[in-house]
């Protein structure tokens, strides 16, 4: 399998002088080309910072990340945007929609910084909306949906630029079970039909469980590593579960 | 704990109250240097009508301060709006409202009493650069001026009760807004822009408004120069139309423009044009009652700051016109109380000696022949044909340094009325002893000699026999200085008028100095009073969009920190920030400046009308005064670039 994304020893620490926190300490693993990976563990384990760490928002410290291949920790300000912009797909827990654009011209914006061609746009735009469900939205302002249609809209614009990555951040956090569940759906069909290499924090082990692969962070290192395989979706649950017990950690029981 | 938590507050928001603390200051100081200016003592006594005009102007400051105190209301609500969140946790840890208020009333006080400082301050270099265009225009030395207590006093009882209106605003707020409101903000829903067709309308509409206002304006104007029968009273409802016509213009394509531009995708999908035009659409949309406001008090400021001008230059140059000697007496013998020529000169010499006198008579038939050719005839005028000799003309016209006169049995009219180009003397013609005397030229700029529309001037011979219908007597004074206002009361008398007990002052003798620093006077607190106004009304209109844009500053980080992670660089969202700011800080100023070409035009035409297009240019009047507002903008488009960038602009 190709290598999408490769951790090496990456380390961060915070703060300055006398009180400085090791937030990831030296972390290695890798992403293969249509993966799906979960990224769990307590409030404080650094999970959140090492998905801002890959989405070259922050600094790491030490180690190096490579995506396709490519180091990306020692670039400038200016390719890193670029780099955000054509690599990178991005979901929030807070959807991050412009509440001034339409849903079209939200899940369009990457591919007008891209600089693609308007005939080439509309096509994307048709293509997605309608993988998605999302195509009787098109006109409609953000705050006039659904949390979970806004969801969707997020990962349509995050889906729209065909993007080495997604990059997932608590996508349920704002969401009720119900749509949880359907934006989970999503998220494997975007991984199983449209073949999007997925890397999502969360700390609910039932999303946790959708993922094919979940790697548990504990003080900043990985403490656990759990495969899907062939088992069941409810069985993952329940492995996750007991993990993050063992953890100590905050796992949700649904 | 309160005081401490306040002044920590100050220090901490410097950053966020420098707009509002920059416009407060030079508001006070403009205040200042006003009042200071209406009451300083070497004014009032070297120029009357300052003192009969103080309490217009005081007025007029009252006014101000009025608008300032709605103003910085508004402005209060900006600032209120930026700290919702610090509020409604202040609120949520237990604070109670009536600390919170106080909190915010001794903040408020910090700053106000820090603007009086810097605005006394600053107003005190005001005060002596307005002392000193005063000065100028007044034609007086200048000293350095004190301040004058009343001055000092009515600007701090001014300041105060702005900030007490502006405060009560504020705490009315606070007692009655909710922790929700506070802490999450009004949700607003995004909608797009409704009935842009309507608005498209509307915009059309209003533009042809402002080009007919203006059209008929000038057409308007023509008539009360050239054709007696016009009604001034319609240029009051052209003002009227173009205001409308301004204000919904700007609503009209705030809420239209962006649409239309939405439509052009191939350039609403390059970069970042379509989130900036869709920022744009909801800032102009939401603001457009304002933006056409403001439009409209730029577009005041500009037509008043030119009339002003226009209104000094004028008023000096028809001071030549109708005081074309230092003394002009026009004498009725008839009236009772009425001072003789030889009596008159005798003061005169008490005062200044007199260089230079020529006595000089306005004949007539009693008929009205020549008026039939002009815009005076008909039964609303009773003046009969005035004639003059062509000797005397010319003795005036030598005193005067002019060329003389060399009519061969020909007529020529002189008036100083802009009516007179009504007028068609083609046809006019006379007989005297035999002889036919036709229209030799007719002089439009002619100094006032007589009372009357125009003079015949003839060769001596033809006003043989008729009767002397007036007298009047041109003098020229030695140099050296004299009280004109004093000679000018000297010369003065009153009659009564028996029916109704009145008395009268009236003066056959007209001093050209006492009218001129009358009239200097006048427009001096003309030009002072229109460009105080025009400044403020700029500097609030300034305020108010720099304020719009800070209170927006949390939403727009959110929205630019969204860019920054879908990949925009530093340099793509430091442009895009530098044009959403820009354009919604010129929106409102375009049209008054492109209005400026119109009202130059008008301005020329008035000027032209008047007949003194040969002695003024105004051309560099209007041009300045479009560079002073441009540049007052730029120093506030900048102050306020500079703020956002640093809250807004993404980096690492």
């Amino acid at each position: 399998m190709k290598k999408r994304l490769q951790i090496d020893q990456v380390t961060k620490y915070y703060g300055a002088e006398a009180i400085v926190t090791k937030a990831l300490d030296s972390i290695s693993f890798e992403v293969g080309d249509g993966e799906f990976i979960a990224i769990m563990g307590a409030s404080g384990s650094g999970k959140s910072t090492l998905l801002n760490c890959i989405a070259t928002i922050d600094r790491i410290s030490a180690g190096n990340i490579l995506l396709d291949g490519e180091q990306i920790s020692n670039k400038k300000e200016r390719e890193l945007a670029d780099y955000r912009r054509d690599k990178l797909g991005f979901i929030f827990q807070e959807y991050n929609l412009l509440d001034t654009l339409t849903v079209e011209e939200n899940i369009t914006l990457p591919l007008n910084l891209q600089g693609v061609s308007l005939k080439e746009t509309e096509k994307r735009l048709i293509d997605i909306t309608d993988k998605l469900g999302i195509h009787e939205q098109l006109k409609k302002f953000p705050m006039a949906l659904s949390g979970g249609q806004r969801q969707r809209v997020a990962c349509a614009r995050a889906l729209i630029t065909n993007p080495s990555i997604i990059l997932a951040d608590e996508p349920t956090g704002a969401l009720d079970s119900a749509n949880s569940k359907k934006l989970m759906e999503t998220l494997l069909f975007m991984n199983e039909q449209l073949h999007s290499t997925i890397l999502m924090v969360t700390h609910d082990a039932l999303v946790g469980s959708f993922a094919k692969r979940v790697l548990f962070l504990k003080d900043g290192k990985i403490w656990n590593e759990l495969y899907r395989g062939n088992q069941s979706q409810r069985a993952m649950h329940e492995d996750i579960l007991a993990t993050m017990a063992l953890l100590g950690g905050e796992g949700h029981v649904s | 704990m309160y005081r401490k938590l306040a002044l920590r507050n100050v220090r901490r928001q410097i950053g966020n109250y420098l707009i509002y603390f920059i416009t407060v200051a030079l508001t006070i100081s403009l205040i200042f240097a006003m009042n200071n200016l209406i009451f300083n003592d070497q004014l009032q006594t070297q120029a009357q009508s300052i003192a009969e005009l103080a309490l217009g102007l005081v007025f007029l400051s009252i006014i101000i301060c009025i608008i300032i105190a709605f103003v910085l209301g508004y402005a209060n609500a900006f600032m209120l709006r930026l700290r919702k969140r610090e509020f409604g946790t202040y609120l949520t840890v237990g604070m109670k409202r009536k600390h919170i208020v106080k909190l915010f009333l001794f903040e408020n006080s910090l700053l106000g009493i820090l603007a009086m400082v810097v605005g006394f301050f600053v107003g005190s270099l005001f005060y002596q650069g307005l002392m000193l265009l005063m000065t100028q225009l007044l034609d007086i030395p200048f000293e350095f001026s004190m301040f004058s207590l009343k001055g000092v006093l009515l600007t701090i009882g001014m300041v105060c009760s702005i900030f007490l209106f502006s405060s009560l605003v504020s705490s009315f707020y606070l007692n009655r807004v909710t922790i929700y409101e506070l802490i999450h903000g009004e949700k607003k829903v995004e909608q797009g822009v409704k009935h842009p067709y309507v608005a498209m309308l509307v915009t059309g509409v209003s533009f042809v408004g402002i080009i007919v206002s203006f059209i008929f304006f000038s057409r308007e104007l023509k008539n009360i120069f050239l054709e007696v029968d016009s009604n001034p009273g319609n240029l009051v409802w052209l003002m009227l139309l173009l205001t409308v016509s301004l204000v919904t213009f700007h609503i009209g394509l705030a809420k239209s423009l962006m649409y239309i531009l939405l439509g052009f995708k191939h350039f609403t999908q390059r970069g970042t044009n379509q989130f900036l035009l869709r920022q744009l659409s909801a800032m102009l949309s939401s603001n457009a009652i304002l933006l056409g406001a403001l439009s409209f008090l730029i577009v005041f400021a500009m037509i008043a700051a030119n009339f002003s001008f226009l209104y000094k230059e004028i008023e000096e140059a028809n001071l030549d016109k109708q005081y074309p000697f230092d003394i002009i007496a026009n004498i009725n013998s008839e009236q009772e109380g009425s001072i003789p020529l030889e009596q008159a000169k005798e003061t005169i010499e008490s005062y200044v000696p007199i260089d230079w006198s020529k006595v000089y008579n306005g004949y007539s038939t009693n008929e009205r022949t020549f008026h039939k050719h002009t815009i005076w005839q008909g039964d609303k005028y009773q003046d009969v044909d005035m004639y003059m000799k062509e000797s005397e003309v010319n003795e005036l016209l030598q005193e005067l340094g002019s060329k003389p006169l060399n009519l061969d049995n020909q007529f020529a009219i002189f008036s100083d009325m802009p009516g007179i180009q009504g007028a068609d003397f083609s046809e006019a013609s006379f007989n005297h002893k035999g002889q036919t005397y036709t229209l030799s030229h007719v002089v439009e700029s002619m100094p006032m000699f007589l009372w009357s529309y125009f003079v015949i001037v003839v060769p001596d011979e033809v006003v043989e026999g008729m009767e002397i219908s007036q007298t009047a007597a041109a003098i020229t004074l030695e140099e050296g200085p004299f009280d004109a206002q004093k000679l000018q009361d000297a010369l003065s008398y009153t009659y009564k008028i028996e029916e109704n007990n009145y008395s009268v002052l009236t003066s056959d003798y007209r001093v050209k100095e006492q009218r001129r620093l009358y009239a200097a006077a006048f427009s001096a607190i003309f030009i002072v009073g229109a460009l105080y106004l025009a400044v403020v009304f700029i500097l609030l209109a300034m305020a108010i969009l720099a304020l719009k844009i800070l209170s927006n500053l949390r939403d727009d980080e959110k929205k630019y920190r969204l860019l920054n992670r879908l990949g925009v660089n530093e340099e793509l969202q430091r442009k895009t920030l530098a044009k959403q700011i820009f354009v919604f800080f010129t929106f409102p100023i375009v049209v008054p400046i492109c209005l400026s070409i119109p009202i130059t035009i008008i301005l020329n035409q008035f000027i032209d009308l008047a007949g003194y297009s040969a002695m003024l240019n105004f051309n560099i009047v209007s041009v300045s005064i479009v560079v002073v507002i441009g540049l007052i903008y730029f120093l506030y488009f900048m102050v306020t670039f500079g703020l956002t960038k640093k809250y807004v602009i993404q980096r690492r």
